[in-house]
């Protein structure tokens, strides 16, 4: 049945007048958001600053840096330790967290698997400041931890706060994906290796780990692309600790060397595309199936002592890894809190003032969150059903324009856009529509990856069928096919606002005085060291955010979390 | 059937998968007619082309050469949307977010039938497939049988012109599949339109079609009525494919009227040239043709006119007994025989005997 299906997944005649348009339409905004920029960036990294943009002024000069420059080797280097440290500590974290949750029956279970899907969604910039309040030279457990447990951290200014925030927030990446895979695996393989003889911990050694190393090695390499691609943190906690999408935000804004700028962008790009061909090896083995006879659930353990201890853990991981947003909402609140556990003095004087200062910023970051999503609920379906239904020419063509800007780090978006879009013919420097173009294509992968997968997984002989009974093309998308697929759209389209509400990379390098947006305001405020009122806007970011996915799957009755990653 | 007025006509219908070396011919050349009320059936292996003739008829296909004309009208340029016809799929494809009742109804508010008779059609339509009660249920809360029904109803609710089924009953379990044929072919009669319907079952086709097309590779074989079909294959492979089958080697060695004498091995027999096939000449060779269950065994002793061959094997399934019998020449044959005079035992030295009527030969060379 599945496999009729499959042979007969895109039905039609190759060129319809309705697939014409849509082909056209998709072509265009593409071509014109997403080829054309990139393409740029990559033409001008080759040309010297000063230089005309054309092929006769062709250099390497600006990769020459990478040589000569002690600050562009370090932070290449820095980049490289602080990406590959945080894959460390994310498996560190991820790998027995997941464990614990699959094979030990702990209490609240799925409360604590929904509170660790939050890094995810929440904006880590917003936590990485909070880790100042929380372990800065004035924090409230420096001194704490300092006198009181004689432990000397190393300063949160740096290396080790930038690791520290990153793991912290994409450690997800490894425990969600390693959990569901521990959870479904056959139970009678691992009862084999035990009737052969072999110990629990040689058991899970030999046979557990091997089999899901696959699902470990995907999640990690996803952490790498992450923190590799990462702004905020390293903006936030680098200080002096440069890394390439600092280097580059640097280069931009300091000296405005947009040559220069995209130069280190494409080496960075390079590493992500690396990682994301190592991750298409990972996964494209399949890893291992394992052939299962029936539905029978992994084995837990249920000792009273296990599930405690069990809970303690995942429950001190994950409180860890949301303790930032929390002090940033308990920072919200505080008029005077330095050097003591919790504030000494409690008032709203944080949210009078962020609100008489940012009334705008609110509603900049509304309007353009709301405005993309709605382009790409659009757009999205559209161009999914287009992919999934209709025989066309170059179809992977599309698959990868699309997900391009998703897979590269945004600040090389950033600076795409940027030097794409500020020269003639489109002069578009400090409008809203700038910073519109590089959120819808930075998100269009959203909504158009869960509409694309929820398209496949329906049956094309539902779409068939209403034509046989009489609905025209138009009736079918209309009456079939756009009801079965809403739920995933809008997962999607959750996921594209919540995360739009917060977006700092694209936005530092596009926004102009007219359109600062909350988490520019956020980072103007931290610059000025007014922390007070930035902790009033990073705390009403997080609750919109956390409202926004709290409703929508108490609406959809799913987890719509599970359309990131 | 040929007193009833045609109604369908595929006409010299092509169709091509795929381009240069992974090309593939699903349709070639695919030409019948179906008559007023008929249920004409297309049968063959998986990849023979059938459903593809189905979608081409339904317009989810289009022709890459070729007419499919209804009442005389050209279909082919047409959509789907604008044939009347009514189709059950393989995997029913009942809409997961409608009850049965807006199932049913689907093809009704499409063509904007007032509510009232859009009402009173959708219970007709459920009575004639007796699920007057299920009307608010979601199709997953529905067993196989019922789903398949609800897809019938949903079909045949607004009097479509023809009925395509593609193979309906094949997710069902054994013993419903075949209490389903009965109640597809009870429902079609009732409804009184034609239909096709594709299956690879041969049993399911021979139980239910008016007549029955065999297909493969993408070619019609043969079309006739179920026991044309059966008993007057004009081909190898329709022989084949359609109920058991004992082909053997023989030479030709004259003519007597409508029949023929033959040798095969040591043993001369009369048999009848195939249907379809044209006089083979004397000395030319051939291949003998017969059902299992058409053959019969008698004791060597008696010196009949028979295949001498030993008894391999005795498979006592009640109704009958099926031996596996060693021919001359290692051929292996199969008879199924009545148990009345008992079970004779492997290793038996036997003659199996044919009928005239029976055994057929066809030129050597054919399919």
């Amino acid at each position: 049945m599945e496999t009729v299906a499959a042979q007969r997944a895109r039905p039609g005649r190759a060129f319809d007048p309705g697939t014409a348009l849509v082909l056209v339409m998709v072509a265009g905004i593409l071509g014109l958001l997403v080829a054309y920029p990139l393409s740029r960036v990559l033409l001008q990294s080759f040309i010297k600053p000063g230089d005309p943009t054309s092929l006769a002024h062709l250099t390497l000069a600006n990769f020459s840096r990478f040589f000569t420059s002690g600050l562009y080797q370090k932070a290449l280097v820095n980049s490289l330790v602080a990406s590959g440290m945080t894959v460390l500590a994310s498996l560190v974290l991820g790998v027995p967290l997941a464990y614990v949750l699959a094979r030990v029956r702990v209490p609240f279970r799925e409360a604590l698997i929904s509170l660790a899907t939050l890094p995810l969604i929440l904006p880590p910039f917003v936590g990485a400041y909070s880790w100042i309040l929380l372990l800065g030279r004035q924090g409230a457990l420096t001194s704490l931890i300092r006198d009181g447990l004689g432990i000397h951290l190393p300063s949160i200014i740096g290396p080790f706060g930038v690791i520290v925030t990153m793991s912290l927030s994409y450690y997800p990446f490894v425990l969600l994906p390693l959990l569901g895979a521990l959870s479904s695996a056959d139970p009678h393989v691992e009862e084999s290796a035990l009737t052969l003889g072999a110990s629990p911990l040689r058991r899970i050694l030999t046979v557990t780990l091997p089999l899901v190393l696959p699902t470990i090695g995907a999640g990690a390499i996803i952490v790498f692309m992450r923190a590799i691609g990462n702004f905020g943190v390293p903006a936030l906690l680098g200080g002096e600790f440069y890394v390439l999408p600092t280097l580059i935000y640097f280069e931009v804004t300091g000296s405005y060397n947009m040559h220069g700028a995209g130069a280190i962008a494409l080496v960075s790009t390079l590493f992500s595309i690396g990682s994301l061909l190592a991750l298409r090896y990972v996964t494209g083995r399949g890893g291992f199936v394992t052939i299962t006879s029936q539905a029978r659930q992994v084995a837990q353990a249920s000792r009273p002592a296990a599930r405690w201890l069990g809970f303690g853990f995942a429950a001190f991981v994950i409180g860890v890894s949301l303790l930032p947003h929390l002090t940033v909402l308990l920072a919200s609140f505080a008029e005077r809190w330095a050097g003591t556990p919790l504030p000494t003095i409690y008032s709203l004087v944080n949210y009078r003032k962020a609100f008489t200062l940012s009334m705008d910023a609110v509603r900049n970051s509304l309007v353009l969150a709301v405005g993309t999503t709605a382009i790409c609920i659009v757009a999205g379906s559209l161009m999914a059903h287009t992919a999934a239904r209709k025989r066309i020419p170059g179809r992977w063509l599309m698959d990868v324009t699309i997900m391009l800007p998703f897979v590269l780090p945004g600040i090389m978006v950033g600076v795409a856009i940027l030097s794409a879009f500020i020269i003639p013919p489109f002069e578009l420097a400090g409008t809203g529509t700038i910073l519109l173009i590089a959120y819808f294509i930075r998100r269009l992968p959203y909504t158009f990856r869960s509409a694309y997968a929820s398209l496949t997984q329906t049956d094309i002989a539902l779409e068939e069928a209403s034509l046989v009974c009489g609905a025209s093309q138009g009736a079918t998308f209309r009456r079939v096919t756009l009801p079965l697929i809403t739920p995933a759209v809008a997962a999607g389209a959750v996921i594209t606002f919540a995360t739009l509400l917060g977006e700092l990379t694209t936005t530092l390098l596009l926004y102009s005085a007219r359109w600062k947006t909350i988490s520019v305001k956020i980072f103007e405020f931290i610059s000025y060291d007014q922390t007070g009122p930035a902790s009033a806007l990073g705390a009403l970011l997080v609750l919109a955010v956390l409202v926004t996915v709290y409703a929508a799957n108490r609406l959809s009755g799913r987890n719509l979390t599970s359309a990131l990653g | 059937m040929s007193t009833r007025p045609v109604k369908l006509g595929v006409e010299g219908v092509r169709k091509v998968f795929g381009e240069g070396p992974a090309q593939v011919v699903a349709a070639d050349d695919v030409g019948f007619e179906v008559s007023d009320g008929e249920l004409f059936t297309l049968l063959g292996p998986s990849g023979c082309g059938k459903t593809t003739t189905l979608r081409l008829v339904a317009g989810l296909e289009h022709p890459d050469a070729g007419r499919i004309v209804f009442e005389g009208a050209d279909w082919t340029p047409l959509p789907p949307f604008r044939r009347s016809i009514g189709m059950v799929f393989q995997s029913y494809a009942l809409f997961p977010h409608m009850s049965v009742f807006e199932n049913v109804a689907y093809g009704l508010r499409v063509r904007r039938l007032a509510r009232v008779e859009v009402a009173r059609r959708v219970e007709e339509a459920l009575e004639l497939v007796g699920l007057a009660g299920t009307r608010a249920r979601r199709p997953a809360q529905l067993s196989g049988g019922q789903q398949q029904r609800v897809a019938l109803a949903r079909a045949l609710v607004y009097h479509p012109k023809l009925l395509l089924l593609d193979e309906p009953l094949s997710n069902l379990d054994a013993k419903l599949r075949v209490y389903m044929r009965g109640e597809v072919k009870r429902i079609q009669r009732q409804a009184g339109t034609c239909a096709v319907y594709v299956t690879h079952d041969q049993e399911e086709a021979l139980s239910i079609s008016d007549r029955i097309a065999v297909m493969a590779a993408g070619r019609i074989e043969q079309v006739g009525t179920p026991s044309e079909i059966y008993e007057r294959p004009t081909s190898t492979f329709v022989a084949d494919f359609v109920g058991k089958a004992n082909f053997l080697e023989c030479t030709v060695l004259g003519h007597d009227g409508d029949e023929c004498v033959i040798r095969c091995g040591s043993a001369r027999l009369r048999a009848r040239t195939a249907a379809g096939s044209s006089r083979i000449p004397e000395g030319a060779d051939g291949l003998l043709f017969f059902r299992p269950e058409r053959a019969a065994i008698a004791d060597a002793r008696t010196g009949a006119d028979g295949l001498p061959a030993r008894i391999r094997d005795a498979e006592y399934l009640g109704s009958l007994v099926r031996y596996t019998l060693t021919g001359e020449g290692d051929k292996t044959v199969l008879a199924d025989v009545p148990p009345t005079g008992g079970i004779r035992r492997a290793g038996e030295e036997v003659l199996v005997t044919l009928t005239p009527e029976q055994a057929q030969v066809f030129p050597k060379g054919t399919r």
